[in-house]
């Protein structure tokens, strides 16, 4: 079946089977910041923005995106524009195999577009479905927290 | 992992959505938000179709009901005005308990209840809160409306199988309400949870978990009567009677995660406390 959405601010139309699921569409065409991890809806490897809100691509059958407008890591930035949020990443160590980072980074976009200047609290909550086996939680808290902190009440970016 | 699906229908009419439902029998199934069908149970369908264009995400107040349309998300149900009253607080607690930010954005009051387990936050919380729900079914090639009392049981569950969930209605007035649940984790379903509401002058509870060796939500009826006595005033000993009273009510169910005596324990205490907050007392003394 053909679909058609918007993804990372282009139109396209995508060939697609029923059963394919968003996580496969996308990797499909070469966006392979969204990852692969459970495919179950536990782990958050898989989030994209979907309409501006995070959600897990790996239940979201790619049919179910026709018409809507979704967001992966790579629309928010690149190695030569990073986004703040992606910077604040690499500038607070909160990589390490980086597995679980464009998760967690498509996490907090959603949340800073909606509460620019988030507690602590809402912050851990946003990363909550976003296990990561390697920083220990505190750099990637630490990264958002940083970008919010720029922000003046306006969107991150 | 979806083996046999071929088809995949976004109808944008109840009517349109339930012939396609009758026309393919046990191997069609409805899509709301995904986090269920999506994740399992689904290898041998081979149509899925997809609520998001029939008109159910409304949410609808009037002086003395509100309606809230099955493709509400429980995203919105944490944020939504409508829902900020004092009688409508198991409601948001019973959602914002609900696993994780990205999973919430997409789960629906329908699926909820369509899966409800018996051993869920939400539906706890709707019993309490006296819902009902609007259902359209398909008798003999005409679609039906109807509205009915939240489904308590599992016989009146599977007599939901076939019907399209269109919305809760919850009644309104001025009372309040509280939901009281524990897990052992954020993530994890609650081993109890127990909602308590005030209505009409009368007290309403419901628990999860309390099923003679199933999971299952019910009433308490004989723990309700003597609350409702209280809402005027209350007894000093008024906690050590409502315990009694709970215990009394609640079976013990067992499972992996909990000892039946543990679970009843720990479902009466919630119960005090779902009660201390609808009389506006401390929880803990
Ligand atoms: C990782 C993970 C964590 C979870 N955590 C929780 C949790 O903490 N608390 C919790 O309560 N649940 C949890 N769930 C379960 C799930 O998210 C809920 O059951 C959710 O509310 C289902 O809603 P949905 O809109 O996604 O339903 P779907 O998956 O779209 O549908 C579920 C079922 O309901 C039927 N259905 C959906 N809408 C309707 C309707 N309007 N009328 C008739 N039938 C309908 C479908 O046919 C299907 O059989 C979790 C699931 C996952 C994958
Ligand atoms: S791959 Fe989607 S949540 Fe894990
Ligand atoms: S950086 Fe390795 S899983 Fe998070």
């Amino acid at each position: 079946m053909k679909i058609e959405l918007k993804v990372n601010g282009k139109d396209v139309a995508w060939d697609c089977a029923p059963h394919e699921f968003l996580t496969e569409a996308l990797r499909r065409h070469g966006l392979l910041g969204t990852k692969r991890g459970c495919e179950s809806g536990d782990c958050g490897a898989c989030s994209v923005l979907l309409d501006g809100e995070e959600v897990p691509s790996c239940l979201v059958l790619a049919a179910q995106a026709a018409g809507h407008e979704v967001t992966t890591s790579e629309g928010l930035g690149d190695f030569a524009a990073p986004h703040p949020l992606q910077q604040a990443f690499v500038d607070h160590t909160a990589i390490q195999c980086g597995f679980c980072t464009p998760g967690m980074v498509i996490a907090a976009k959603a949340l800073l577009d909606v509460e620019p200047r988030p507690s602590e609290h809402a912050v851990r909550e946003c990363l909550a479905g976003h296990p990561c086996r390697c920083t220990g939680y505190v750099k990637p808290i630490q990264a958002v927290l940083a970008v919010a902190a720029t922000n003046a009440g306006g969107e991150a970016r | 992992m979806y083996l046999a699906l071929q088809r995949y229908s976004r109808p944008s009419t109840v009517h349109e959505c339930l012939e396609l439902l009758h026309a393919q029998g046990g191997r069609a199934a409805l899509l709301s938000g995904g986090t269920d069908l999506n994740a399992r149970e689904h290898e041998a369908l081979t149509h899925v179709i997809d609520l998001q264009a029939l008109p159910l995400a409304e949410v609808r107040a009037s002086a003395d009901s509100l309606r809230l349309g099955a493709r509400v998300t429980l995203a919105r149900l944490r944020r939504e005005p409508a829902l900020a009253r004092p009688e409508l607080a198991a409601l948001r607690e019973a959602a914002g308990a609900y696993a994780v930010v990205a999973l919430q954005n997409r789960a629906t009051l329908g699926g909820r209840i369509m899966v409800d387990r018996g051993t869920e936050d939400l539906p706890t919380a709707l019993v309490a809160l006296g819902a009902e729900l609007e259902l359209a079914r398909r008798v003999d090639g005409q679609i039906v409306t109807e509205r009915e009392p939240y489904p308590v049981g599992q016989r009146a569950r599977a007599a939901l199988e076939g019907a399209l969930v269109c919305a809760v209605v919850l009644p309104l007035g001025t009372g309040r309400s509280a939901l009281r649940r524990f897990g052992r984790t954020a993530v994890d379903q609650p081993l109890a949870s127990v909602a308590a509401a005030s209505r009409a002058g009368a007290i309403h509870l419901a628990a999860n978990v309390q099923g003679p060796g199933a999971a299952d939500l019910r009433t308490l009826p004989r723990s309700e009567a003597l609350a409702s006595a209280w809402l005027a005033g209350r007894p000093a000993d008024w906690r050590a009677q409502a315990r009694v009273a709970l215990l009394g009510e609640l079976a013990a169910c067992e499972d992996p995660w909990a000892s039946g005596d543990y679970r009843r324990d720990l479902s009466a205490t919630l119960g005090v406390r779902a009660l201390a907050a609808v009389f506006g007392e401390p929880e803990i003394v």
